[in-house]
């Protein structure tokens, strides 16, 4: 039966993408990252935020639980570390000491103008199809549309280098296909040997345009957590919080 | 000339009474109408300086500030501002703020808050308007009153703690618990939706920081404009001598609205006047004219004995003053005598926008029945000289033979 279904699966992508010319070099920047979300998977990131004024680093750790369960714990120097829960039933905050977490929206900034999915990652490929493709002078660009009604970013498009052919910049666009932040990829850098990544530069287009976030991957191991661990109530959270840190 | 015009009054009494009735009813309405407009007035006026204060100081370019960033008043300053004010016997009160906006909620449900923060067992001017419908005030910190409308979307009880998740000072994320110790309305559906409270010193907790956003300065209630600009004045130069990055504003230019608002009553009072001249004008000119034209015959026998023309006019124009007199005297008895009953009957409404019903009150003062009383005078007046000019140059003989 998880065969037929995952050889569903593999038919309906090839056929959501069986026009697209340059969704292997998507594919490409998902395969060199080699992270599985799930599996108990510890990415590590540092994220730093130049507002033009203040220059706030913080540190997370995403623990992923599976495709649609992860946990981020934010470190910085000015407070305590927080917790940020992520299931497909919503996402909550919660802190050492309080009494009740906090339901929160995906879409809410928690780092400068960072909210849950840009922290997380975004599924280009699991949340994606093509819409359309187009060529210009320097670049491939792919236009997604997201096929779930949740997600922060309903319309993006993919800027890919011509000649090394790897993923430049991200547009991310609103309802009405209003860009609301700008994605650029830089500096792809190899971690624990199999890992290969960018520094994303987030800048945010609607608000501030000199904000820039920028989110670099440090490592990538395992950590065997519970899945019951992964529930939005203060006693699950609490332990969470404790083992994670 | 008096005597004969008082006694000419009771000489045909409906018509007499009827121009009484005119002049008493639209005296009446324009007493009544002024005497809410102005209490109105008044209460809108207290409401806007004791929620704004009457001088509110902040941090200097906070009311031009367009940055994400809040710009806040910082301790060496507060000690500057208490310092003036505690050697200033004008400003009787006053309040430290900070406001601040976040999401307050459980694992269930959240909802979006602004509130501020105030210092307790004072008076608080952004507490001003709002009463508490269900548990108690703020007594110490980490408890928080909430609004009505934010208490329906998250079906909190009294006691219970909740999560307020907002961003601080450095534009990160800080989760606090708060506890809920009551219900409030502001009387602002509006705001009844999105307001909180809480003490000054969690207000800074939440943002983290040990600055305030403003303090309002109150003065005596009866403080004249003309003494709350001059205090105005005083204080910023005290600001500019010591070097202080501060500014202020008094309350009438932080209430806008009032002014707004004074503006389209004012329109509809001067429309409800202008509707009311024509009708005392119209009236009193066709009663009079009527009057006259049926009094002929008396106005040619009193011009045969040897009566003057100017005598004749004068004795119609004391005719339709002594008519004014009476008028005016029930206007007036009569309106306060409907003030009484109304007030006493302590009738509400609801005004548009609100959810608290306000009093259906009457703000009577001898003094707004001047403005009515002179309108309706000269109404009357112009109304009656050009009958009066008419029937005092009448040829006599004419005037005898008519029939």
């Amino acid at each position: 039966m998880i065969k037929k279904v995952f050889l569903l699966i593999c038919l309906l992508s090839s056929y959501i993408f069986a026009d697209s010319l340059y969704i292997k070099y998507i594919e490409e920047f998902y395969n060199n990252q080699n992270i599985n979300m799930g599996d108990n998977l510890v990415l590590s990131q540092i994220i730093t935020v130049n507002s033009g004024k203040n220059n706030d680093i913080s540190i997370s750790n995403v623990y992923s639980m599976d495709n649609n369960t992860s946990a981020v714990v934010l470190k910085n120097e000015y407070q305590e570390d927080q917790l940020l829960l992520f299931t497909n039933g919503g996402s909550w905050m919660y802190k050492e000491g309080l009494r009740k977490p906090i339901k929160i929206s995906n879409s809410l900034s928690i780092i400068g103008s960072l909210n849950i999915s840009d922290i997380l990652g975004l599924k280009l490929l699991d949340d994606y199809i093509v819409d359309s493709e187009r060529v210009s002078e320097q670049s491939y660009i792919i236009d997604l549309e997201s096929i779930k009604d949740e997600l922060s970013y309903p319309f993006i498009s993919v800027v890919i280098d011509k000649d090394e052919k790897i993923l430049k910049k991200l547009i991310l666009m609103g309802e009405g296909k209003r860009p609301v932040k700008e994605v650029v990829f830089s500096e792809y850098k190899v971690v624990n040997k199999k890992h290969k990544f960018p520094v994303w530069e987030i800048r945010d287009l609607i608000f501030n345009n000199s904000t820039i976030s920028t989110i670099e991957y440090m490592s990538v191991s395992t950590h065997k957590l519970k899945k019951s661990l992964f529930q939005p109530n203060r006693q699950a959270l609490s332990t969470l919080y404790r083992l994670t840190n | 000339m008096l005597t004969h015009s008082i006694k000419n009054i009771f000489r045909n009494k409906r018509r007499s009474l009827m121009i009484i009735f005119i002049l008493f009813f639209s005296i009446s309405v324009m007493f009544l109408t002024n005497s809410y407009l102005e209490g109105m007035y008044w209460a809108l006026k207290y409401g806007a300086k004791s929620s704004s204060g009457f001088i509110q100081v902040v941090s200097k370019g906070y009311w031009d500030n367009k940055d994400d960033e809040k710009k806040l008043i910082n301790i060496s300053e507060l000690e500057r501002i208490e310092e003036y004010i505690s050697n200033n016997n004008k400003i009787v009160s006053f309040n430290k703020e900070l406001s601040f906006q976040g999401l307050l909620g459980d694992s269930r449900n959240s909802t979006v808050i602004s509130g501020v923060g105030v210092e307790t067992g004072k008076y608080n001017g952004a507490l001003s308007s709002a009463s508490i419908i269900d548990g108690r005030t703020l007594l110490k910190n980490d408890e928080v009153i909430i609004a009505k409308g934010v208490n329906s979307r998250l079906s909190s009880d009294d006691g219970d703690w909740l999560t307020y998740l907002g961003q601080t000072i450095r534009g990160s994320f800080n989760p606090v618990n708060l506890n809920v110790v009551g219900v409030m309305t502001t009387g602002i559906e509006e705001t009844d939706k999105y307001f909180a409270a809480t003490t000054l010193e969690t207000a800074q907790n939440l943002l983290l920081t040990d600055k305030i956003e403003r303090v309002l300065l109150f003065m005596s209630s009866d403080a004249e404009d003309s003494v709350i600009i001059e205090e105005n004045e005083k204080i910023n130069e005290y600001f500019k001598k010591h070097n202080l990055e501060l500014e202020t504003r008094t309350w009438s230019e932080l209430s806008m609205f009032y002014y707004d608002l004074k503006k389209f009553y004012d329109m509809i009072f001067r429309f409800v006047i202008i509707i009311i001249i024509a009708l005392v004008f119209l009236s009193t000119t066709e009663i009079v004219s009527m009057t006259f034209f049926e009094r002929f015959r008396e106005i040619g026998t009193l011009r045969s004995i040897g009566t003057t023309k100017m005598q004749i006019f004068t004795l119609l124009i004391l005719e339709i003053m002594a008519l004014f007199i009476l008028g005016l005297g029930s206007g007036v008895g009569i309106t306060v005598f409907v003030e009484k009953i109304i007030n006493n009957l302590q009738l509400q409404w609801i005004p548009p926008g609100s959810s608290q019903a306000v009093p259906f009150y009457f703000f009577i003062k001898l003094k707004y029945a001047i403005l009515p009383g002179i309108i309706t005078f000269l109404a009357a007046l112009f109304a009656t000289v050009l009958p009066a000019l008419k029937a005092s140059r009448l040829n006599v003989v004419e005037v005898l033979n008519y029939d």
